[in-house]
């Protein structure tokens, strides 16, 4: 039986994606020294797709979501590389372009981004005013806009626009931060680790909320996040980052039933799950890498199982194969032998 | 292989406690500036007025000399060598600074710890004194105090400072360690079964200790405020060399402020102090990084 | 037969709030909780935030005592043990908690920080037997050399290295029991398996009896596989048996909705996969928790009887339940 389709779109590959990250770097200057939180990192997403980019705390993505939208904090600079949304360069947008650019064609919902919310005010007036900053439009006009909002999180306006951010659960403040993003109409929403800190059930109600508002408003998503199983339930796509570098992209099940690259394939394995072999799972050996002073060559090498001095030496680079990207000097041989399995 | 063998508990100290903090002050310039200054005074204080020699007669002929290789602040208005007054005074106004500075910390620390740890009814009567103290200006009170009861020494001089300055500092470690004792590492202590003792002086003084360094230098710095100021108003005569009186002298009695040559005599004390308050501050920017281990890397 | 080393006799803590003036309603975080931990158990706690896990936790672990019910040592009650006992069974429960990084003293170096005990005890004399018997500690656990560790701070490690040193320093008083509270939701994900092997290592080995608490039902089966578990709702213990047995097979309605809504890193699996509904999305007040069964609102079998009496913690095949209705529950498999 074919599950349900998530796909709403046909992506075909040669079409251009909407948002193409290409070898950007973002450093941060620290007091005696910088840190490279994304190194030459690549990736693309397709209108309406879900993409997901899966990686743990330090990999960099949500240093990555910041840049997309050009806010960086402070003592980060972009340095490098392009940024690519709708054939536009965003790093070149001047300031009146960039306004126009963010919220209103990208939109970005920050982790733990419920306390957002302005504890003084209440959630209409604040909505009023994430409109009010961008464009004029008539206070009735944003309210009927916000309340249709508001159903769609399944949320009752009546009784949210009225309410103070303390009156409202978690849960109930992350679905107003995810429709007050959508007030300006953006094509693309972000969400940075949209989940954590919400309990499983919460958190199936609201995947399953993002899912229905992307159908319905034909939004594009790109999801950070550490948890493998979230990337399994909802995402199209899925890019591996690791050490500030995307090393793996492809579709969901190319992913998950056939990596390609070694972290995809330890992440996997050292991911404890209600379902699989226990006898299977292994951690990943070693410790993440100190960004101030990362590993020469591939930046995972230290901890993989198939590297040699070439690994060490040379960084490999981003390969395009059948849809998929890979940045292994051996991927070939992994794929053999997850092929074998 | 036992890799502890060459451990040396000798090699550790002069490490960990004195080679270790000079070398992070050694590294922030100001504070390197500053623990300088700090200790040049401190040779002043100490060994200063065994090198330095006062002569206390009168020289009427060389009053209000101007800076000169024999008098190199120059005179005050009756000959007097200023430069040689400054370091005799220093030994006052710095000991005084110091020991009022430490009998309001150890008050601070003991009123601000019982209160914190204690909670209940101890902690709601110790408030209310510390409030009262607070409350009340503490100038007018030492005013008060030194007109009337006739202090003769430093240490007196430094205990009646301290009295009426320990209670913001008391408060202040009162809410840390109010904050301190429902963290984690001190609910392990207590899971270990290790003593009240070790908690107060282990886990929580290590802890409060940057804190306190710090204010220690806020409070000597207040100190010789206070102390200047009350000798400067000629409360508490009871040494004609130490900076207050020389700026009383200045001011009061030999008319040196209305005299361009006066200036040097009326400079000095007051560069003294603005030299030593700088020093004081440069410094106290470097000493949290000492004591606080985690602002310490780059 | 020995005695368990820890037996909860339907214990029950409620929290006052509000000051003397106005006392507002209690919560009662943890309500008619029975349960026996023996020597080298393994015990997986479950439930979501709020649930009373962490404050049960930490009344086995004597940090807390109960409203109503007693606690048990070795067949003690805890509230009878004079001074030398009680000390004696401080030292048996330990702690980890789940920020590694607020259980460590910032100011003081690993070496200062679990030589302190081993002082207290009189375990060691002289700072050099410390630092050899502190060494061997670190290397039991995993951080090799010792000596790169030893004067480091806190702050100077990563999360998981931390979470050995919170463990070694529990191991000097050489506990009989180790009360784990979320130890790896703050660790990498790479790197929660080697800490869990950890501690299953510490179990089986050195028989230390663990009880551990999380909302993360996935390493609660890596690390029990071979122990039991028990589900907290609202206060109460609705599901305790063996771990395996009951992942397979749930019985409790909440259980079974759990399990349901829990993500799974399989795409096909995820999307094939339909939660179990409840009843509401509302989510309980716990000042003001429904009566009879506290799940009854959300359930989505609840029968009349759910909302007016309590269901008491039964036995029932291989496990114990709370539910009026357990025989009568459809089945529900995770797979």
């Amino acid at each position: 039986m074919k599950p349900e389709s998530v796909w709403i779109f046909d992506t075909e590959r040669d079409k251009r994606p909407l948002l193409s990250v290409q070898d950007l770097v973002v450093e941060y200057a620290a007091r005696q020294d910088t840190v490279r939180a994304v190194d030459r990192a690549s990736l693309d997403v397709y209108a309406g797709d879900w993409m997901a980019v899966v990686g743990e705390s330090g990999c960099g993505k949500s240093t990555l979501a910041y840049a997309i939208i050009r806010q960086v904090p402070h003592p980060g600079e972009i340095k490098e590389g392009t940024i690519l949304f709708d054939g536009q360069n965003v790093l070149e947008l001047d300031r009146r372009a960039l306004r126009e650019f963010r919220w209103k064609e990208i939109a970005i919902v920050f982790q733990a981004a419920q306390n957002a919310l302005n504890p003084v005010m209440r959630i209409a007036d604040q909505m009023i005013e994430t409109v009010v900053d961008h464009e004029s439009r008539p206070r009735k006009e944003i309210l009927v806009h916000a309340s249709e909002l508001l159903r769609l999180v399944r949320l009752e306006p009546a009784r949210v626009l009225r309410a103070y951010p303390h009156e409202l659960s978690g849960g109930m403040k992350q679905r107003v931060i995810i429709a007050m993003s959508l007030l300006l109409n953006p094509r693309l929403l972000i969400l940075d680790e949209p989940t954590t800190a919400l309990d499983v059930v919460t958190q199936n109600y609201i995947l399953d909320i993002l899912a229905d508002i992307r159908k319905k408003l034909r939004l594009t998503m790109l999801l950070l996040t550490h948890d493998m199983s979230i990337v399994a339930k909802v995402s199209d796509r899925v890019g591996v980052m690791y050490a500030g570098q995307i090393v793996e992209t492809g579709r969901a099940e190319e992913i998950f039933y056939h990596p390609w690259h070694p972290y995809t394939r330890g992440l996997l394995k050292a991911a404890p799950s209600l379902i699989g072999e226990l006898g299977e799972k292994r951690p990943i050996p070693g410790f993440p890498p100190d960004m101030r002073n990362p590993p020469p060559g591939c930046r995972f090498h230290p901890r993989c199982s198939y590297a040699d001095d070439r690994c060490s030496l040379e960084e490999p680079s981003l390969e395009k194969v059948d849809g998929r990207q890979v940045a292994c000097h051996y991927w070939q041989r992994i794929r053999a032998e997850v092929d074998h399995d | 292989m036992n890799s502890v063998a060459v451990y040396s508990p000798w090699r550790d100290f002069w490490e960990h406690s004195l080679v270790g903090p000079l070398r992070v002050i050694y590294r922030n310039k100001r504070a390197f500036a500053g623990m300088l200054i700090l200790l040049g005074f401190l040779f002043m204080a100490t060994i200063g007025p065994e090198i330095v020699e006062l002569d206390p007669e009168y020289h009427y002929a060389e009053r209000f000399r101007p800076p000169s290789l024999e008098h190199p602040l120059g005179t005050d208005y009756v000959g007097r060598d200023v430069f040689a007054q400054l370091v005799h005074g220093s030994r006052d106004v710095l000991s005084i600074a110091f020991l009022a500075a430490f009998f309001t910390i150890l008050i601070a620390i003991a009123i601000g710890m019982l209160s914190g740890l204690q909670g209940g009814m101890v902690d709601v009567a110790l408030m209310l004194v510390t409030n009262a103290v607070l409350t009340i200006p503490s100038f007018p009170v030492m005013l008060i105090f030194a007109a009337v009861l006739r202090v003769r020494d430093p240490i007196s001089l430094a205990f009646i400072l301290s009295i009426w300055a320990w209670g913001g500092l008391a408060r202040a470690i009162r809410s840390q360690i109010l904050s301190l004792k429902e963290r984690e590492f001190i609910e392990a202590a207590r899971l270990l079964d290790l003593s009240t003792y070790h908690i107060i002086r282990n886990e929580l003084l290590p802890n409060v200790m940057p804190f306190i360094a710090i204010n220690f230098l806020t409070l000597m710095r207040n100190a010789i405020t206070a102390s200047v100021g009350l000798m400067f108003l000629g409360l508490i005569p009871f040494s004609a060399a130490n900076w207050g009186m020389m700026l009383n002298l200045a001011t009061f009695q030999s008319g040196a402020i209305y005299l361009p040559q006066g200036i040097y005599y009326v400079m000095a004390p007051m560069m003294a102090i603005i030299l030593f308050q700088l020093g004081a501050v440069f410094f106290a920017h470097g000493l949290d990084e000492v004591l606080d281990p985690r602002l310490r890397e780059g | 037969m020995t005695e368990p080393l820890i037996e909860l006799q339907n214990v029950s803590i409620t929290f006052k709030s509000g000051s003397a003036l106005r006392r507002r309603p209690g919560v009662q975080a943890v309500a008619h909780v029975s349960m026996e931990l023996n020597e080298g158990n393994l015990v997986a706690l479950v439930g979501e935030s709020g649930c009373g896990k962490t404050t049960l936790g930490r009344l086995v672990a004597g940090l807390l005592r109960p409203t109503e019910g007693a606690v048990l040592y070795r067949g003690q009650n805890l509230s009878t043990l004079n001074r030398e006992q009680f000390r004696e069974y401080r030292r048996s429960v330990q702690m980890v908690h789940q920020d590694s990084f607020a259980a460590l003293n910032p100011m003081r170096t690993i070496f200062q920080t679990i030589s302190a005990p081993l002082q207290r005890h009189g375990l060691a004399r002289g700072r050099r037997e410390a630092r050899r018997q502190v060494a061997e500690l670190l290397e039991q656990m995993g951080l090799t050399p010792p000596d790169q560790f030893l004067d480091k701070y806190p702050h100077q490690l990563s999360g998981g290295q931390r979470q050995r040193v919170v463990l070694a320093r529990a191991m000097t008083v050489q506990p009989r029991l180790i009360v784990a509270d979320e130890p790896v939701s703050m660790v990498d994900v790479s790197l929660r398996l080697s800490l869990l092997d950890l501690m299953a290592q510490m179990n089986r080995q050195m028989r230390i009896t663990f009880l551990y608490i999380t909302h993360d039902l996935s390493t609660a089966r890596y690390l029990a596989h071979a122990g039991r578990l028990a589900v907290m709702y609202l206060g109460s213990l609705v599901e305790y048996g063996p771990l395996g047995k009951v992942l397979e097979h749930p019985r409790h309605p909440y259980l079974q909705v759990l399990l349901s809504a829990v993500p799974v890193p399989d795409p096909k699996l995820a999307r094939s996969r339909k939660p179990l509904p409840l009843r509401s999305p509302e989510m309980p007040d716990p000042t003001k928790p429904p009566s009879g069964c506290r799940f009854h609102p959300r359930c989505p079998y609840a029968e009349e009887i759910c909302s007016q009496e309590v269901p008491h913690l039964r036995s029932m095949d291989d496990r114990f339940i709370a539910c009026h209705l357990a025989e009568r529950i459809p089945e529900w498999h995770l797979l």
